[in-house]
C-alpha cells in the first residue's frame, strides 16, 4: 500500500504540473526575456517547505506524543538509558557500530544486536564478553556495562519503521504476565474458559466471542461495562454454564482482565512479531497516533502531491524558457 | 601577482588544507587495514579514532580552503582591500587552535576519559561527522562570526550584490547556523540523530550546495565579464536556490526513515529525495549552455577540471547514486550497509573536487608566480588519478555491499561472515585508494611547489586534438539519459532483494547482477563523461 501512496502522488504531481504546464504555455511566451520566472511560486515554495519542517520536528522528535520510550524511562539495574547513552558517546561506539543504522560499518548494528539478544542479560552478557577484547578494546566497568545495558534495551525498543531486516521473532511476554498481577487469572482462564475460549482467546467452540478483538470489547464493555461482565462469567449466558460456585466477583474480574489482554497485542500474555522484511506492517502499528493516524496520511499525500506538482512545473519552466 | 595585499592572508590555509588532506587519506588507509588484519593495530589507533580523524580531517581541510577562496575572492570582489586584516589572521589562529586541540582531544576516546559540563561533552563527542567537542565547536562557531564580520564590511553594500553573491552569503549563513542543532548533546536517540541531519545534511544538500552554486556563478563572472553571462547566471542560481532548497529540505526526510521518527517521512522524505535529482541535472544542462556561452580558452586549466568533477560527481555520485538508494524499498536494504559508502564517497569527492579546484584557482595568485607547465600537467594527472581512483574505491564498497545485504539481513548470518565477505573485495579498494594517494601527491607537489620553491614559468601548451568523440561534448544529453537508466537498473536490482527468489528461496543471483549492472555502468559512465568534459573544455570544443 506504501509504493501506491508514494508513485501516485509522484504521478499525480507529474499530471499536475504538466497540465499547469500547458495552461501557462501563453504567458510563458509573452514573458521579457529579461524576467526571472515563477519568482512568486519559487518563494512560495520555500515558505511552505520551511513550515513542513516547522511543524514536523515536534512531532518527529517525541516532544507530542512520543512514539518511542524515553531514555529517562527504561533501567536496568537502577541505571537509565540517558545514562547509557553518554558512555557509548564517550567510546564513540558510532565510530564503529551503527545505531539506527547511521555511524560506521565495521561492526555490525547496535539496535540489531537488541534485538536479536533480546534478553536484558543476555545483552549485557555480550557486553562482557566483548569488551576488553581485540574486538572491543575498551576496559569497560561493570557500572559503565549496565548503564550501557540500559541504553541497547531502549534501542531495543525503538519505533524505527521495523527496520533493520531480520527473520522474524517472536517474543513471548508470557513470562511477564506471570509475574504480574495477571499470573492468577492466567491459572484460572486456562483451569475454566480454555477449554470453549481457546487457549489464546481465539474462540475454540462455535458463538464464543473472539477475545483477541478489540473492537468486541470496545462495545462490551461501553454498552454493559465490567459490572455486566462479570455478571455474566458469574450466572453464565446462552451456552455458557454459571461459574459462581467456583470463581468469586474479584476472581471474575481477574480472569476477564486476562482474556482482554488478547487483544492488546504484544503487551501482555501474548507472543510479539518483532522484525520482518518489509516495513509495511509499521503503517497499521501506528494509526493510534494521532499524527500518524488515516487522517493526517491523507494531509500527508495531498501535501506530497501539490509539492511535487510545484517542483516539477518549475523544472518544466526552466527547461521551456532557460 | 595579486591584486590585492589582503588577498595573501589566504596562502597559509592553502597549506593547512593539503596537510589536512594528507592526514584524511593516511587514516582513510588506517581503517583500511582494518578490513584486511582486524588486530594489527586493535588497542593502539581504533577503528573508530581512525574514522573519526578521516571524516575531521575532510571537513576541516574543506573548511580552510573555503575560507582560503574567499579571502582571495572577496577583495576582487568587492574591489578594495580585506576590511580588519587583522581579525583574518586572528581567524586563521582559531582555526588552526581548534583543529590542533580538536585533533588532540580525538585521542581520549580510546580510554572513554571525557569531561562534561553543561550537560555537554566538552573535549570530543562519538557522532559522526560532528566528533568535536563542545569547546572546539565554540570556537569553530566564533571563527565563523568573526569571518562573518569581515566578510560584511568588506563587500559592497547589500543593495548592490548580484544574485549569485546572496546565494554564497545565504548559503555560508544557514551552514553557520545549522551548525548548531548538530552539535548540541540530545539524550534521546531519535532526537539526537534528527538534528544531527541538520548540520550534516544540510551543509551538504542546501547549504553548501547554494553556496557553491554562488561561488562559482561568481567565479565565472569575474572570469568572464559578459553582460548576458550575468544574465545566465543569475537565472541559473535563481532555479538552482529553489529547487536546492526546497527538495533539499524536505528531501532530507531520506534520514528520518528508520531512526525512530514518524511513517510519515517515509512519503515525504521519499518523493522529495528522489526529486533531488532535478536541481542537479538542472547545474549539468546549465553548465553546458554556459559553457558553450562563455566560448573562453582557460589558462588555469588544473581549476577548470576539477570544476567539472564537481559536476559529474554531483550529477552522478550525489544525484543518481543518491536516488539508487534513497527510495524506501531500496533504502531499507541498504541503509546501515557498504553500499551507502558509495554514495557517500563520490559526494563527498564533489566536495572536495570544489575545494582542490578553488585552491588550484588561487594558488598561482597567492605565490605570485605565473601558471606554467608543471603546474598544469601535474594538475591534470592529479585530477585523472583521484577521480579515477575514488570511482573505483567507491564501486567496490557498494559491490561489495551487496552480499552484507543478503547475508546478514537476510540470512541472518554471524557478523564474520560480513568482514570476510567484504575482505574479498578490498583489492578494488585499496588499488582505488592508491590512486587517490598518487593522485594527491601530485595535486600536493603541484601547490607546494607554486608556494615554496622556484618556477620558471614555461607555458603550457595543449597539444593539438581533432574532434574525436572523446574530445567533445557530442553525446553528453545522451550519456546523461543512460546514467538515469542505469541508476534505475541499480534500484531495481535492490528492489529485487524483496522477491520470492531472495527471501524464500535465499538465491541473491537476481539483485547480485542487476545491482552490480548499475553500479558497474554509473561508474563507466561517470569516467567516459569527465574524460570527454574535461577535454573539450581544454581543447576549446564547445559544441555539443
Amino acid at each position: 500500500m506504501y509504493v501506491r501512496l508514494f508513485l501516485s502522488a509522484m504521478a499525480i504531481g507529474f499530471l499536475i504540473a504538466i497540465i499547469a504546464f500547458v495552461i501557462t504555455a501563453r504567458r510563458r511566451e509573452e514573458a521579457s526575456p529579461e524576467e526571472v520566472p515563477y519568482k512568486k511560486l519559487g518563494k512560495a515554495m520555500i515558505i511552505a517547505s520551511i513550515l513542513f519542517v516547522a511543524i514536523a520536528t515536534p512531532l518527529s522528535i517525541d516532544v507530542v506524543e512520543p512514539r518511542n520510550p524515553l531514555p529517562d524511562q527504561v533501567t536496568y539495574n537502577g541505571y537509565t538509558a540517558a545514562e547509557g547513552f553518554k558512555v557509548a558517546i564517550d567510546y564513540n561506539c558510532m565510530g564503529c557500530h551503527t545505531i539506527v543504522g547511521n555511524g560506521a560499518y565495521y561492526a555490525p548494528d547496535l539496535g540489531y544486536i537488541a534485538r536479536r539478544a533480546w534478553d536484558p542479560e543476555a545483552i549485557r552478557s555480550l557486553l562482557r564478553t566483548f569488551a576488553g577484547t581485540k574486538h572491543m578494546p575498551f576496559n569497560l566497568t561493570d557500572e559503565e556495562i549496565d548503564k550501557l545495558t540500559a541504553w541497547m534495551l531502549y534501542l531495543r525498543d525503538l519505533n524505527t519503521n521495523r527496520w533493520p531486516p531480520m527473520s522474524p521473532k517472536e517474543v513471548v511476554f508470557a513470562q511477564q504476565a506471570q509475574q504480574g498481577a495477571l499470573a492468577e487469572g492466567k491459572q484460572l482462564y486456562e483451569k475454566y474458559c480454555a477449554s470453549c475460549h481457546g487457549l489464546d482467546g481465539s474462540g475454540a467452540v462455535p458463538g464464543t466471542p473472539n477475545f483477541r478483538d478489540k473492537a468486541w470489547w470496545e462495545t462490551a464493555l461501553s454498552t454493559t461495562g465490567w459490572e455486566g461482565l462479570v455478571n455474566v462469567v458469574l450466572e453464565g449466558k446462552n451456552g455458557m454454564p454459571p461459574f459462581k460456585s467456583v470463581l468469586s466477583p474479584e476472581q471474575a474480574r481477574t480472569v476477564l482482565e486476562y482474556a482482554k489482554s488478547f487483544s492488546e497485542a504484544g503487551v501482555k500474555g501474548e507472543a510479539k512479531i518483532v522484525g520482518g522484511y518489509s516495513f509495511e506492517p509499521s503503517f497499521e502499528e501506528n494509526l493510534d497516533i494521532w499524527y500518524e493516524s488515516k487522517g493526517a496520511w491523507v494531509v500527508y499525500w495531498l501535501f506530497t502531491t501539490l509539492f511535487a506538482a510545484a517542483l516539477l512545473y518549475a523544472f518544466f519552466y526552466w527547461y521551456a524558457r532557460g | 601577482m595579486p591584486a590585492y595585499k589582503t588577498q595573501k592572508l589566504a596562502a597559509p590555509l592553502v597549506v593547512v588544507a593539503v596537510l589536512l588532506f594528507f592526514i584524511q587519506l593516511i587514516f582513510g588507509g588506517i581503517a583500511a587495514l582494518y578490513y584486511i588484519s582486524p588486530n594489527a593495530l586493535s588497542g593502539i589507533i581504533n577503528f573508530n579514532l581512525a574514522r573519526a580523524y578521516h571524516l575531521n580531517g575532510l571537513l576541516f581541510w574543506l573548511f580552510s580552503a573555503t575560507f582560503a577562496a574567499v579571502i582571495y575572492v572577496l577583495p576582487v570582489l568587492s574591489g578594495r582591500e580585506i576590511a580588519y586584516p587583522g581579525l583574518v589572521k586572528a581567524v586563521i589562529a582559531l582555526l588552526l587552535i581548534t583543529v590542533i586541540g580538536g585533533f588532540l582531544s580525538l585521542p581520549l576516546m580510546q580510554s572513554g576519559s571525557n569531561i562534561w559540563g553543561f550537560g555537554q561533552p566538552l573535549l570530543y563527542e562519538g557522532k559522526e561527522y560532528v566528533e568535536l567537542g563542545r569547546i572546539w565547536d565554540i570556537l569553530v562557531l566564533l571563527a565563523f562570526a568573526l569571518f562573518s564580520i569581515v566578510v560584511l564590511k568588506t563587500l559592497p553594500p547589500m543593495r548592490e550584490w548580484p544574485l549569485a553573491l546572496w546565494a554564497l552569503v545565504f548559503g555560508a549563513a544557514i551552514a553557520f547556523v545549522l551548525y548548531v542543532p548538530g552539535n548540541i548533546f540530545f539524550k534521546h536517540v531519535p532526537t539526537s540523530e534528527y538534528f544531527r541531519w541538520w548540520t550534516v545534511h544540510y551543509w551538504v544538500e542546501g547549504a553548501l550546495e547554494v553556496a557553491y552554486a554562488g561561488a562559482f556563478g561568481l567565479l565565472l563572472m569575474v572570469l568572464i565579464p559578459r553582460p548576458e553571462l550575468k544574465r545566465v547566471v543569475d537565472k541559473y542560481i535563481f532555479y538552482d536556490v529553489v529547487l536546492a532548497a526546497t527538495s533539499g529540505i524536505l528531501g532530507q526526510g531520506h534520514h528520518y526513515f528508520w531512526i525512530g521518527t514518524p511513517t510519515f517521512w517515509i512519503l515525504v522524505g521519499g518523493v522529495f529525495s528522489a526529486l533531488e535529482i532535478l536541481p542537479l541535472t538542472l547545474m549539468a544542462f546549465e553548465a553546458l549552455k554556459i559553457a558553450k556561452k562563455a566560448n573562453i580558452k582557460f589558462e588555469n586549466i588544473p581549476s577548470m577540471y576539477f570544476m567539472v568533477g564537481i559536476l559529474l560527481f554531483g550529477v552522478v555520485g550525489v544525484a543518481l547514486q543518491g536516488l539508487v538508494i534513497t527510495w524506501p524499498w531500496t533504502n531499507w536494504w541498504e541503509h546501515g550497509t557498504w553500499v551507502t559508502m558509495l554514495h557517500a564517497h563520490e559526494c563527498m569527492m564533489a566536495f572536495a573536487m570544489g575545494a582542490i579546484s578553488l585552491i588550484y584557482f588561487a594558488t598561482p595568485g597567492l605565490a605570485d608566480k605565473p601558471i606554467d607547465r608543471t603546474f598544469t600537467i601535474w594538475g591534470k594527472r592529479a585530477f585523472t588519478l583521484i577521480a579515477t581512483g575514488q570511482i573505483i574505491m567507491a564501486t567496490s564498497f557498494g559491490l561489495a555491499g551487496l552480499p552484507q545485504i543478503f547475508n546478514f539481513w537476510v540470512l541472518g548470518k554471524p557478523w564474520s561472515v560480513v568482514l570476510d565477505i567484504r575482505a574479498k573485495f578490498m583489492p578494488g579498494v585499496l588499488v582505488g585508494a592508491s590512486l587517490v594517494f598518487v593522485g594527491f601527491l601530485y595535486y600536493a607537489a603541484s601547490i607546494l611547489r607554486h608556494m615554496f620553491f622556484p618556477v620558471r614559468g614555461e607555458k603550457y601548451e595543449p597539444e593539438k586534438a581533432p574532434p574525436t568523440f572523446m574530445n567533445t561534448l557530442r553525446g553528453m544529453p545522451i550519456l546523461i539519459v543512460l546514467a538515469l537508466v542505469f541508476a534505475m537498473i541499480g534500484t531495481a536490482g535492490l528492489w529485487s532483494f524483496f522477491s520470492d527468489h531472495v527471501l524464500v528461496a535465499k538465491d541473491p543471483t537476481i539483485p547480485y547482477t542487476v545491482t552490480s549492472i548499475g553500479f558497474i555502468g554509473l561508474a563507466v559512465l561517470l569516467e567516459l563523461m569527465l574524460v570527454k568534459f574535461t577535454r573539450a573544455l581544454e581543447y576549446g570544443y564547445y559544441d555539443l
